[in-house]
C-alpha cells in the first residue's frame, strides 16, 4: 500500500508542476464559467431556474372568526387537493391551474420554486434546517388569523410576526424564500386592510348594525377570502430572483456553468492521468518502476490512485474558486453550493471516480494512445453536450446518459439547498465503479512492456 | 574458481511482428557472470543485448529459459532477484519536473527504502555522483551529463549487488562520456559492485570489463577477457584502405593476397549510412597481415595499378573489433 500512495502521489506532485497541465485543469473552467456568468448574468439577474427549494412550514394559527390565514399561507406552497381547508368551496380558485407543456419553459410556479413539506413543531422544523434537510423553516404563529383579522368587537389589525428559520449556508435560496414570505404576508396584510378599511367605511356611513350584518353574512366569509388569497395575485418567481435579493445576477449562472465545466474538465484530467502510464513507458520511468520489487499491480492500482486524486483536488480546487468568484461578484462572501459540505464532498469523491472510471475505460478500449486521445475528446464532448455543459439543455431522458449530468445535476441541487442526490451519487458511484473494472482489466492486459 | 553472481541457461524471446509472424531476437544464452567483476555485452545495434538484459532484470519474460541473480530465478521469485538488481536504462528515464532528490527518494522507495536509511541513500549516491550542490533544482534544467549521473545514481540507491547499464554513454560529449566510464571503474573498485555493461563501442568494452561476451543475431558467439578474444584471431595487423565510392575491380583482392604476411583481403562496398539517407560510408579494403607495416607498401602499390585512388589508409592493432569482424564478416558498427 505504501508503494500504490508513492506512486499516486508522485503522480499528484508532477501534475500540479506541470504549468501547462495547471493551466487546463484549473484556470481554463475557471475562466470559462466566469465569463459565461459574467457575459449572460449580468445586471439584469438569469433566468437559471432555481427549484424544488426544501421548505419546512409550521402551522400554528389557531384561526379566527372562522377564518385560518394560516392555511391559506401553507395553501401558497402547497396545492390544496392535498391541503383541504374550509375554503375549498370559495369561488375564488384557489387551485392554481398547472402549467401547460407550452408554459413550462417559462412558468415558474411557488410550488415548482419549492419543494414545501408541513411540520407540525417549530423545533422539529429548526431542527431539519440546522441539518440542512430543510432550507428555511416558515413558522406562522398561533394567533396570526387573531392579529391580521378583523372581527366582532375587533375593528383593528394587529402587527403579527411570521418567523423565517433559514439555513445561513445559503443565502441565495434563503433569501428567495424570505422574499416568498414576505410577498405572502404582504398580500394578507394587503387584504385585511381593504377589509379593515372596508369596514370602517361601512360603519361610518351605515352604522355598526349594517358592519354587523355584514361580517355574519353567510357568503361574505367565502367572498372576502378571495381579498387574502396569494394565489389569486400569483407570487411572481421573476421578483424572487437572486437579483432580488441584492445578490448577484451572476451567481445562478456561474452554479449552473461552474459546476458544469469543473465536471467536464475533470473528465479531460481522468483520461489525461491514465494516459501517463503511455507517457511514463514512452520515458522509459514506467520500465524503471517494473524492475523495481514492486507487483506490476500496485504499479496500475498507483496510477489510477493518482489520477483519482488528482480529479479531487481538481474538483475542490474549482468549487472553491468558483466560491471566492461569486463572492466578489457579489460583493460578500455567499457559498454559492450550500453549506451541506458533508454531500458536496461525496459529490466530488464519486464524480472523480467516475472521470477516472471513464478515463481508465477509454484507455482500456483504445489500442494506440492517439487512439485514446480522439476518442477521449469524442466521448468527452459528447458527455458535456448531453449533460448541458455548453449551456443549452437536451431533455433529460437524453442527459441522463452523461455522467457530467449526474455529477453537474448533484452540485446545483445541493447549491439549490436540496440534500436529494442519493440517486445522483448511486449513478456516478456505479458507473465509475463498472467502467474502472472494465477498463483497468483491459488496460492491464494492453500493457505491455 | 570465481563465485557466480548471474547465472543464465538456455534464455530464448520471440516476439510477434504486427503481421503475425515470429522474430526470434535472443536464441538460448547461456552465461555466468561472476562477483565483483565488469562484464561486457559488444555487439551491434539489434544483436539482442538489451532484450537479453531486459530479461534479466526482470522487464521481460522469456519466452523459454532462465536466469537466478544470486539464487533467486527471475522467473519464479522475481521479487528477491530483483532487489538485488540496479538498473540504469540507455534513456534518462527521470522524472524531468522533479528535482534530483525527488527523483531519487521517489525510486529509493519503490526499492522498500525509507526513512534515515532512504535519506543517507539519497545523500551517498548524490556525493557519488558529485550532485550534491544540485540536489533541489529539477531535472528539467541539467545538463545531459548530469541527467546520465542523476540516472545512473537511482540504479544504485539501494546498494544492489549487481548494477546494469545499458549502453550510459549514448549521446553524450566525450568529457561526460570519460566521467561515466570512470564511474563504473569505481563500482567496482569502491563498492566492490558487479557491474553488467552492454555497448556497441569496442573501445568501452575494451577498456572496463574483465570478461566481454561479443553478442550478434540474438546468440553468443565469443566470450572471454580481452586478451582471449584477441587471440582467437591471432596477432595479426588491419590495414584498412578507404576507396570512397570507387568500385573494387574483382583482380584486386586476389592480388593482395599474395603479399608477404598478408592472410586475409575482404572489401566492404560503400553503403547508406541509414536507410533514405544521402550518406555514405565509403567503401573499405580491409587487409589482415602478421607485420602490417612491412606489407603497406606493397599493398598501396597494387592498388594504385589497378587504377584506385587511395583516399586513406589505417593501420590497427588487434582488437575487439577484428574479433568480431573475423567472426561475423562484419564490421562492427551501426
Amino acid at each position: 500500500m505504501r508503494k500504490i500512495w508513492t506512486i499516486a502521489w508522485k503522480d499528484v506532485s508532477t501534475s500540479f508542476r506541470d504549468r501547462n497541465l495547471v493551466l487546463i485543469m484549473l484556470a481554463a473552467p475557471l475562466a470559462v464559467a466566469t465569463i459565461i456568468a459574467l457575459a449572460f448574468g449580468g445586471a439584469n439577474g438569469s433566468d437559471i431556474p432555481i427549484n424544488d427549494i426544501p421548505v419546512a412550514i409550521v402551522n400554528l394559527d389557531r384561526g379566527a372568526n372562522g377564518q385560518n390565514l394560516g392555511d391559506i399561507y401553507v395553501s401558497a406552497f402547497i396545492p390544496p387537493a392535498a391541503n383541504t381547508s374550509t375554503l375549498t368551496s370559495s369561488s375564488c380558485a384557489l387551485v392554481e391551474p398547472e402549467p401547460t407543456t407550452a408554459d413550462t419553459g417559462s412558468a415558474v410556479t411557488l410550488q415548482t420554486l419549492t419543494e414545501a413539506t408541513v411540520v407540525a413543531d417549530a423545533a422539529a422544523a429548526k431542527t431539519g434546517v440546522d441539518d440542512g434537510t430543510y432550507m428555511a423553516a416558515i413558522i406562522i404563529p398561533a394567533d396570526f388569523s387573531q392579529k391580521v383579522t378583523i372581527g366582532a368587537g375587533k375593528m383593528t389589525i394587529e402587527p403579527s410576526r411570521v418567523e423565517l428559520y433559514a439555513n445561513s449556508g445559503s443565502p441565495i435560496q434563503a433569501g428567495i424564500i424570505r422574499s416568498v414570505v414576505e410577498g405572502i404576508t404582504n398580500q394578507i396584510a394587503t387584504g385585511s386592510i381593504a377589509l379593515q378599511s372596508l369596514f370602517a367605511t361601512v360603519s361610518e356611513q351605515f352604522g355598526i348594525m349594517q358592519v354587523a350584518t355584514l361580517a355574519t353574512s353567510p357568503s361574505f366569509a367565502d367572498n372576502i377570502a378571495c381579498a387574502f388569497m396569494p394565489t389569486l395575485n400569483k407570487v411572481v418567481i421573476d421578483q424572487q430572483t437572486v437579483q432580488g435579493q441584492q445578490t448577484n445576477g451572476a451567481i445562478p449562472l456561474l452554479i449552473l456553468f461552474g459546476s458544469g465545466q469543473a465536471m467536464f474538465f475533470s473528465l479531460f484530467t481522468g483520461q489525461g492521468g491514465v494516459y501517463s502510464v503511455f507517457e511514463e513507458r514512452k520515458q522509459w520511468t514506467l520500465q524503471r518502476l517494473v524492475v523495481t520489487p514492486t507487483p506490476r499491480i500496485s504499479i496500475l492500482m498507483g496510477k489510477m490512485l493518482g489520477v483519482l486524486v488528482t480529479c479531487i483536488l481538481q474538483l475542490v480546487f474549482l468549487f472553491i474558486a468558483l466560491t471566492v468568484v461569486g463572492s466578489l461578484l457579489n460583493g460578500g462572501l455567499v457559498v454559492i453550493w450550500g453549506n451541506n459540505y458533508l454531500l458536496i464532498a461525496a459529490v466530488i469523491l464519486a464524480a472523480a471516480g467516475a472521470a477516472t472510471g471513464l478515463g481508465t475505460l477509454l484507455a482500456g478500449i483504445s489500442s494506440t494512445p492517439e487512439q485514446g486521445q480522439i476518442y477521449g475528446s469524442l466521448v468527452n464532448v459528447a458527455m458535456a453536450v448531453l449533460g448541458g455543459a455548453f449551456g443549452f439543455q437536451l431533455p433529460e431522458v437524453f442527459s441522463r446518459f452523461s455522467i457530467l449530468y449526474w455529477g453537474s445535476n448533484a452540485f446545483q441541487k445541493l447549491a439549490n439547498g436540496s440534500g436529494e442526490i442519493g440517486l445522483n451519487l448511486l449513478v456516478l458511484a456505479l458507473l465509475g465503479a463498472v467502467m474502472f473494472g472494465v477498463g483497468f482489466w483491459m488496460f492491464d492486459r494492453r500493457l505491455d512492456i | 574458481m570465481a563465485e557466480s553472481l548471474v547465472e543464465v541457461r538456455g534464455l530464448t524471446k520471440t516476439f510477434k511482428r504486427a503481421d503475425g509472424t515470429a522474430v526470434q531476437a535472443v536464441r538460448g544464452i547461456d552465461l555466468d557472470i561472476f562477483k565483483g567483476e565488469i562484464f561486457s555485452m559488444l555487439g551491434p545495434n539489434g544483436a539482442g543485448k538489451t532484450t537479453t538484459i531486459s530479461m534479466i532484470s526482470g522487464l521481460l519474460t522469456p519466452t523459454s529459459g532462465d536466469a537466478k541473480i544470486g539464487g533467486y530465478s527471475i522467473t519464479a521469485q522475481p521479487m528477491n532477484a530483483k532487489k538485488l538488481i540496479g538498473v540504469v536504462p540507455q534513456e534518462i528515464a527521470l522524472y524531468p519536473t522533479l528535482t534530483a532528490r525527488q527523483n531519487l527518494e521517489f525510486f529509493g522507495k519503490m526499492y522498500g527504502l525509507g526513512g534515515k536509511e532512504l535519506t543517507a541513500s539519497v545523500d551517498e549516491v548524490l556525493e557519488f555522483t558529485d550532485l550534491r550542490d544540485r540536489a533541489k533544482d529539477r531535472v528539467e534544467t541539467f545538463s545531459g551529463g548530469m541527467k546520465r549521473r542523476v540516472n545512473i545514481g537511482v540504479g544504485l540507491l539501494h546498494k544492489p549487488q549487481l548494477v546494469y547499464m545499458d549502453e550510459p554513454t549514448v549521446g553524450v560529449d566525450p568529457q561526460s562520456r570519460r566521467r561515466i566510464l570512470d564511474t563504473v571503474i569505481r563500482l567496482r573498485e569502491e563498492r566492490k559492485m558487479t557491474v553488467m555493461y552492454t555497448t556497441h563501442l569496442m573501445e568501452e568494452a575494451q577498456e572496463l570489463s574483465n570478461r566481454v561476451a561479443i553478442v550478434d543475431q540474438g546468440k553468443m558467439i565469443a566470450l572471454g577477457t580481452v586478451g582471449e578474444l584477441i587471440q582467437q584471431v591471432g596477432e595479426e595487423d588491419r590495414l584498412v584502405l578507404n576507396i570512397g565510392e570507387q568500385g573494387l575491380p574483382d583482380s584486386v583482392l586476389p592480388k593482395l593476397q599474395t603479399v608477404e604476411g598478408v592472410t586475409r583481403a575482404l572489401y566492404d562496398m560503400p553503403t547508406q549510412v541509414s536507410e533514405g539517407s544521402q550518406e555514405v560510408d565509403a567503401g573499405k579494403i580491409t587487409i589482415y597481415a602478421k607485420r602490417g607495416r612491412k606489407a603497406l607498401p606493397h599493398v598501396i602499390q597494387i592498388v594504385n595499378e589497378s587504377g584506385l585512388e587511395i583516399l586513406s589508409v589505417e593501420v590497427r592493432e588487434p582488437d575487439l573489433e577484428a574479433v568480431f569482424l573475423q567472426m561475423t564478416g562484419r564490421a562492427l558498427r551501426d
